[in-house]
């Protein structure tokens, strides 16, 4: 299996090369690094070459491949963001890395299927995160590696065009489907919710939640015309009859709960794709390193950082994202 | 690959759940979940037709790959110009 976790020193010596890099790691590993062509976010979990590992000390490095025509670092406001999509190049792909709870992870969350050219486009990336230890100590922070900036608020995105002869595409792996169980809607947007309607009647949804025994370490799905669209649980409160969740909810989408999983590795192992070798990049949910304990094992020949949330178009939660670049037949 | 004109009756098919198809391409999944619900919360022609120019447009511009070649194989299948 190819290398994707190098020490410092190493990822230094590759920025000096003059490469272009799409980097995750802690805060204090990426600060050390010199200006160059890369882009980074801060998170210590990752699906490595040798399996699951929280490590402060090593970057997970993905290179720019050499069939890049070209590509520009651009940073994105609250404002700005409308244009991530319609930024993209034509034949060519945007990664994109936004700082968890911030506004502009909000307001990406909330409004990206409202922005120009939605979708046409591949957008794939991450929200960064921090080491689990520093939650409500440390903020997530992205990097833009060209001017050395270091944001908490904005986005950073590497534009990517492809030369000519090949073609991006963009994929998601979740094994959770929807269960048979209630249909639940929301009255309107948001990462919080304090009622929803229980197959039409409303009732508060913390105490459903509480009142039903439900295991919140399964996520809500949505059926997006046969793909399976998750919203994790952050936490439950039946006192302030608030529940809130890694993603928002959208008032009209039916959701129900997920169906259990028995073994993580295995589904999730029975449904790599066949053009898997083709995969340039992939991350994964820090839920599903945690929920399904991933430190120690490997996830076939995947491997990722593991985020605090993952793009494919649009936000995704416990999900694998990933982006494959294949010959143009 | 042709795509049938953003005027075709086959958008609004899909659009009303008059047709089902099992789409390859993520984007396409994902675009439609959005537009079916702006098509419940207003069925008018005006929307319909708003939203089967979103979907025309995302497949014009992705005409050459591999799954949304395959998914425009099932709509000209049955039926788009």
């Amino acid at each position: 299996m190819r290398q994707v976790l190098y020490t410092i020193a190493e990822v230094k010596s590759k920025i000096e090369q003059g490469r272009g890099l799409l980097l995750a790691g802690d805060e204090a590993s990426l600060r050390q690094l010199p200006a160059g062509n890369w882009i980074g976010g801060t998170i210590p979990y990752f699906v490595g070459e040798a399996g699951g590992l929280s490590t402060r000390e090593k970057i997970y490095v993905t290179e720019v491949p050499d069939y890049v025509q070209s590509f520009e670092v651009k940073v994105y406001n609250t404002e700005s963001i409308a244009n991530v999509y319609e930024d993209i190049p034509e034949n060519g792909f945007g990664f994109i890395i936004l700082p968890a709870s911030s506004e502009i992870h909000k307001a990406f969350a909330l409004n990206a299927p409202t922005y120009p050219g939605f979708a046409t486009r591949p957008l794939i990336g991450w929200i960064s995160g921090v080491h689990l230890t520093d939650l409500g100590k440390v903020t997530p922070k992205v990097f833009d590696g060209e001017h050395l900036q270091v944001m908490q608020d904005q986005s950073v995105v590497m534009q990517v065009k492809l030369k000519s002869g090949k073609i991006a595409d963009l994929g998601i792996l979740n094994i959770f489907e929807q269960s048979a169980g209630d249909t639940i809607t929301f009255p309107g947007d948001g990462f919080s919710a304090t009622d929803a309607y229980i197959n039409g009647k409303k009732q508060d949804f913390a105490d459903y939640i509480s009142a039903n025994n439900i295991s919140t370490k399964l996520p809500l799905v949505a059926d997006y015309y046969g793909v399976s669209v998750n919203i994790s649980f952050q936490s439950v409160d039946t006192e302030k009859h608030e529940v809130v969740f890694y993603a928002p909810v959208f008032s009209g989408i039916r959701y129900r709960l997920a169906k259990p999983v028995d073994d993580y590795v295995k589904e999730f192992v029975g449904r790599i794709p066949e053009n898997g070798s083709d995969i340039v990049f992939s991350c994964n949910c820090i839920l599903n390193y945690l929920y399904s304990e991933l430190e120690g094992k490997k996830t076939g020949e995947i491997t990722g950082p593991m985020t605090f949330g993952e793009i494919a178009y649009q936000l995704m939660n416990q999900t694998m994202v990933y982006l494959t670049v294949s010959e143009l037949i | 690959m042709n795509v049938p004109l953003s005027t075709d009756k086959i958008w609004g098919d899909i659009l009303q759940h008059k047709i089902k198809f099992d789409f390859d391409f993520l984007a396409l999944n994902i675009m439609l979940g959005r537009l079916f619900l702006e098509v419940e919360r207003d069925p008018s022609p005006a929307t319909l037709q708003k939203c089967a120019s979103q979907m025309h447009d995302l497949l014009a511009k992705n005409a050459h790959l591999p799954s949304a070649k395959r998914d425009l194989q099932k709509i000209l299948g049955v039926g788009g110009a």
